[in-house]
């Protein structure tokens, strides 16, 4: 007959015996999250760099010199962005002032990608957020 | 009492042996996706180095060119030297600015310049495609005596596990034909010079004649070099001013000369304070005419 004691000790020692063992799990919706943040990065390097050789920046940084309105050449940016994702452009300056932003965001996760832009005399930051 | 400790050890092993055995595959699999994630995280590290990169190859490109530009609006001199001096304290205020704003965001950037110098463009020399189009300077068909912007760029970058080194070797061509507008004054210079040297050989006594003479020569001349380049956009302005002064019956003549030539295209120009403002290079020249009787003579 196994008594109380024999169980109880049998359940500890096999607790002490788990815890050298015990693999740290990892939830595979973490591993599914950082493809789709991976996915994410990717869009948003894209839309920068594309922006850049479409000459669309060089645009968006003579409208900043005049004051113009960027919310035109923002879009141009944004159009960039595949219609899967949700895009978010928006241009800041150093002191995070945003001076215009273009798109919204309504799912709950997404990653952002920032450039640093240079004018005559200011420097700026143009920031992608892309969403799944 | 021995049996019972013989007993519960035997049960304790025999759990663990069936936990071990349960847990094994899930622990194989678990190792994979810790190795899966990690290679993922390394991955994103890796996409966000390459953006700091293209960010700085990009901005570096645009920023040479506009703060050449800048210079020589503001100067108006064809000075190499001053320019190259001028554009090493600009990349010393680009890169802290760089180096600062991606190390306050976990990443260890060195940005190095060397060798920069500037030369006049040459067909032999190639340009990125890639980087011309995103200054809309792919369609520029005038390019004679355009500057060139030569650099010598090393990026370090480190991220997590992730290093990034590149070597770069920059060829910028910056749309302001500041070698041709020197020549233009150079040649403008030589040509009124040679034709008020002539002057001597002719029989004038007064010195209202003479300037009279030199600012026709100087007006012909200008008309014929705005002729030859109004239709390159390039734009010649002129004008003359002239001292007299007698002193032991001879006229001394100072006829001045000052020259301005401008690269009107407009991407040369640059937008300031809402003005567009075209790139200049500004020239003086001057003569000295004495005349003594009727004798000439031009310095």
């Amino acid at each position: 007959m196994i008594s109380i004691l024999d169980a109880l000790a049998a359940f500890f020692i096999t607790l002490i015996f788990l815890s050298f063992i015990y693999p740290v799990y990892y939830n595979s919706s973490e591993l599914s999250f950082l493809i789709k943040s991976k996915h994410a990065y990717e869009i948003a390097n894209r839309v920068l760099v594309l922006s850049y050789s479409l000459g669309y920046i060089e645009e968006l940084k003579g409208k900043l010199v005049c004051n113009e309105s960027l919310e035109g050449i923002l879009n141009k940016i944004a159009s960039i962005c595949p219609k899967e994702y949700e895009c978010e452009i928006f241009i800041k300056n150093f002191n995070d002032k945003i001076i215009s932003k273009v798109g919204s965001i309504k799912k709950n996760f997404a990653i952002e990608q920032e450039i640093i832009l240079f004018t005559n005399f200011e420097k700026y930051l143009l920031i992608v957020r892309v969403a799944w | 009492m021995v049996m019972k400790y013989k007993k519960s050890f035997l049960w304790t092993a025999a759990i663990a042996y069936l936990i071990t055995l349960l847990i094994l595959p899930l622990n194989l699999r678990n190792n994979n996706e810790k190795i899966l994630l990690e290679t993922i995280q390394e991955n994103i590290d890796a996409i966000y180095l390459n953006k700091i990169e293209s960010n700085i190859v990009f901005e570096l490109y645009s920023f040479l060119i506009d703060n050449s530009k800048l210079k020589i609006i503001i100067s108006n001199k064809f000075d190499i030297q001053d320019l190259i001096s001028f554009l090493y304290l600009k990349l010393k205020y680009f890169k802290e600015t760089m180096e600062n704003y991606y190390r306050n965001k976990g990443v260890e950037l060195s940005i190095y310049f060397f060798d920069l110098s500037i030369s006049e463009y040459s067909q032999n020399l190639l340009y990125n495609p890639i980087l011309l189009n995103s200054k809309n300077l792919l369609k520029m068909n005038d390019i004679e005596g355009t500057l060139n912007i030569f650099l010598k760029v090393r990026i370090s970058l480190h991220k997590g596990n992730i290093f990034l080194n590149r070597n770069l070797n920059l060829t910028i061509l910056c749309p302001c034909r500041i070698f041709l507008l020197n020549r233009i004054i150079l040649e403008t210079i030589k040509s009124i010079n040679q034709q008020i040297t002539l002057l001597t050989q002719y029989n004038i006594t007064d010195y209202n004649e003479i300037i009279e003479e030199c600012e026709i020569i100087i007006y012909n001349t200008k008309e014929k070099i705005r002729n030859k380049y109004e239709s390159r956009q390039i734009k010649i302005d002129i004008s003359t001013k002239s001292e007299v002064k007698f002193i032991d019956g001879i006229y001394k003549i100072i006829f001045i000369m000052s020259m301005n030539t401008y690269d009107m295209c407009e991407a040369a120009s640059i937008l300031l304070n809402g003005k567009r403002l075209y790139p200049l290079i500004a020239e003086e020249y001057a003569w000295l005419i004495l005349i003594n009787g009727s004798i000439i003579e031009i310095h």
